[in-house]
């Protein structure tokens, strides 16, 4: 890992970041590929096993997640903030994303693969406040107008989610 | 607190705020409700192998289901009979034996008391062996493959408790003629600060909300109608209102009947967009729903939503590559729901629709989905007011067309289309009907008197 990729790859977490933040969700949306796979899988705890995920890969066994997004579903999601009656979202959740402890390495196929652990704090109407925090593991495109995210898996450290997810990590 | 103190007066429809708040009569609904009612603990498919277990709640109390070396499902407390240490600490697994990490007594697969450390030494040899097992619930009993449990020794059979919700359930969820379902892996789990009730109530027949509170998600469908979403008709959709009047309230909403049975043009268009083997799938699917319903003199096309009494909730979507969801509402306190969530889809599937399902299922009822936090915000907002709640609040109003359960003019619109509404389990209602929720508190105050 050179300090120029791992630099490079924390501004553009920390764009993104910023651009959910300030509720800049279509600039957001510019920034996922055409092939995208977001996906959130469910934690678990399995006697014999340290492991709390299973595998979310296209050949993974169907499982159900928190998020199994592609592009399209991405743009559902962006479309029912839009109509201003997505009522968890009115008024707008106020949210800080730290995202830290960011590494990265080149991929084949001008790809790099970026991990990176974030804390989102998300709060409700002043008052209701949730914590998320936990890990990821992105898929980034290069191309001419910079990354693209291809694919991301969040791994919460919460089994348990203080309130429905209506934000995107 | 006495039984009368709060006023549930389900015949006019008005419903005393604290029944959603007070601490004491939430200790009460732990006596009366959860343990006098059969309590959804999980589904076969999720336990197959003689030893495998999943952990789950009944109301506030840890459980183990599991399938002993006999095939027989068990309920099993999680808690040491000597001094409550639990004995699994994992969501799932498979196991011979359970082993309490404090003074490590032992507990076999159908939670009998094996093994004593010091059992000489300290207890001379003598421990009654048979009176110190896991508590075991006395009653477990499964529809379909779908497993309940009860505390009471004496409740009426799950058959029975169920009662005419079986005839909708055969072809909304168990579905033996598929080929039977699977409940996958992964589940969620998030808290709703909200009381228990107002979450079961609104699967048990609130249908009323939907065009308000899910309005972005009824308008991105309708404007952004791409893929495999599209646009939804309320207005024909019905709802059924079981142990109506005076029986095990259980509800059913937005269901849609016909003499003929559902047309799968809708279905096979998806599957066109997933290929040769979904397509197959669907046509064969098509063929043996119309193959069980032949001798149905009402033709079930579809459900949204189900309550089984008291805390057990199914949300289905709208055609067959949509996956089911199954919901828990775990009481944790008078305000706050530990919501569990299960996904189920067709056993015989092929893996590309199963993956098709579920993903839709994701993307709508469910923790992150385009509809459940709508829900989870009002009940949050409505939980701040209720916290704030004094002695004299009004009550909640639950009484629309209060005189008129049964609506004849229903019954004649369905007639002309063929539909003899009588033929159906259960009293039929209209989409927008609060007889569901009236029932629902009917039934509860019952229990609690």
């Amino acid at each position: 890992m050179t300090a120029s990729l791992r630099e490079e790859v924390e501004l553009f977490l920390i764009h993104e970041a910023e651009l959910l933040d300030t509720l800049q969700f279509h600039d957001w949306y510019a920034l996922l590929a055409d092939d995208l796979h977001y996906v959130i899988p469910a934690a678990e705890s399995v006697q014999g096993t340290n492991r709390r995920f299973d595998e979310t890969g296209r050949d993974a066994a169907p499982r159900f997640h928190l998020m199994d997004e592609t592009k399209a579903t991405m743009w559902l999601r962006i479309r029912q903030l839009d109509t201003g009656m997505r009522h968890v979202e009115v008024p707008a959740s106020s949210t800080d994303r730290l995202i830290t402890n960011v590494t990265a390495r080149e991929l084949l196929d001008r790809a790099v693969e970026a991990k990176s652990k974030f804390l989102v704090v998300q709060i409700r109407h002043g008052v209701h406040e949730s914590m998320f925090t936990g890990r990821r593991t992105d898929r980034l495109r290069r191309t001419e107008d910079g990354f693209q995210l291809v694919s991301r898996r969040v791994e919460f450290t919460q089994t348990v989610l203080s309130r429905a997810l209506s934000i995107f990590f | 607190m006495t039984a009368t103190a709060w006023e549930v007066d389900a015949g006019q429809g008005l419903v005393d705020t604290g029944i959603f708040t007070d601490p004491e009569l939430y200790q009460r609904e732990l006596d009366q409700i959860f343990r006098q009612t059969w309590l959804y603990v999980g589904h076969d498919s999720q336990i197959p192998e003689p030893g495998d277990y999943l952990t789950n709640y009944l109301a506030e109390t840890e459980v183990i289901v599991i399938r002993g070396k006999d095939q027989r499902v068990r309920v099993l407390r999680n808690q040491c009979a000597h001094r409550g240490n639990k004995v699994c600490l994992f969501d799932r697994g498979n196991a011979r034996a359970f082993s309490c990490t404090f003074h490590g007594w032992r507990y076999d697969d159908a939670g009998q008391l094996v093994g004593v450390p010091f059992l000489s030494e300290g207890y001379h040899g003598e421990v009654d062996f048979a009176g110190w097992g896991l508590q075991r619930a006395p009653r477990v009993e499964s529809y379909g493959g779908f497993i309940f449990a009860s505390w009471d020794p004496d409740i009426v059979g799950l058959d029975s408790y169920l009662g005419d919700l079986r005839w909708y359930l055969d072809r909304l969820l168990v579905q033996e003629f598929l080929g039977g379902v699977e409940v996958v892996g992964g589940r969620q789990r998030y808290t709703m600060p909200t009381n228990w009730k107002l979450l079961a109530e609104n699967f048990q027949g609130d249908d009323y909300h939907v065009q308000i509170t899910h309005a972005s998600y009824l308008r991105v469908l309708a404007e952004e109608s791409q893929g495999l979403r599209g646009k939804v008709n309320l207005n024909d959709r019905l709802q059924v209102a079981v142990g109506y009047p005076d029986g095990i309230a259980h509800g059913l909403g937005a269901l849609k009947v016909g003499a003929e049975p559902k047309d799968a043009t809708r279905e096979l268009q998806i599957a066109e967009q997933l290929g040769p083997e979904a397509v197959e799938w669907i046509r064969e699917r098509d063929r043996r729903v119309r193959e069980f319903q032949r001798d149905d003199p009402v033709k079930l096309h579809l459900c949204s939503n189900i309550n089984v009494f008291p805390n057990f909730s199914v949300v289905s979507g709208p055609n067959a590559i949509f996956g089911t969801g199954l919901l828990q509402w775990h009481p944790r306190g008078p305000m706050v729901t530990d919501v569990w969530q299960w996904a189920m889809v067709d056993r015989a599937a092929p893996e590309v629709v199963k993956r098709t399902a579920l993903r839709e299922l994701v993307g709508a009822q469910a923790a992150a989905g385009m509809l459940a936090p709508d829900d989870s915000e009002n009940f949050e907002r409505s939980s701040d007011n209720l916290a704030a709640r004094r002695s004299s609040e009004r009550p909640f109003h639950y009484a629309m067309a209060i005189d008129r359960d049964d609506d004849p003019g229903l019954r004649a619109r369905l007639a002309a289309e063929g539909v003899d509404v009588d033929a159906l389990p259960g009293l039929i209602g209209p989409y927008v009907w609060e007889v569901n929720q009236r029932q629902f508190y009917r039934y509860w105050a019952e229990l609690l008197s």
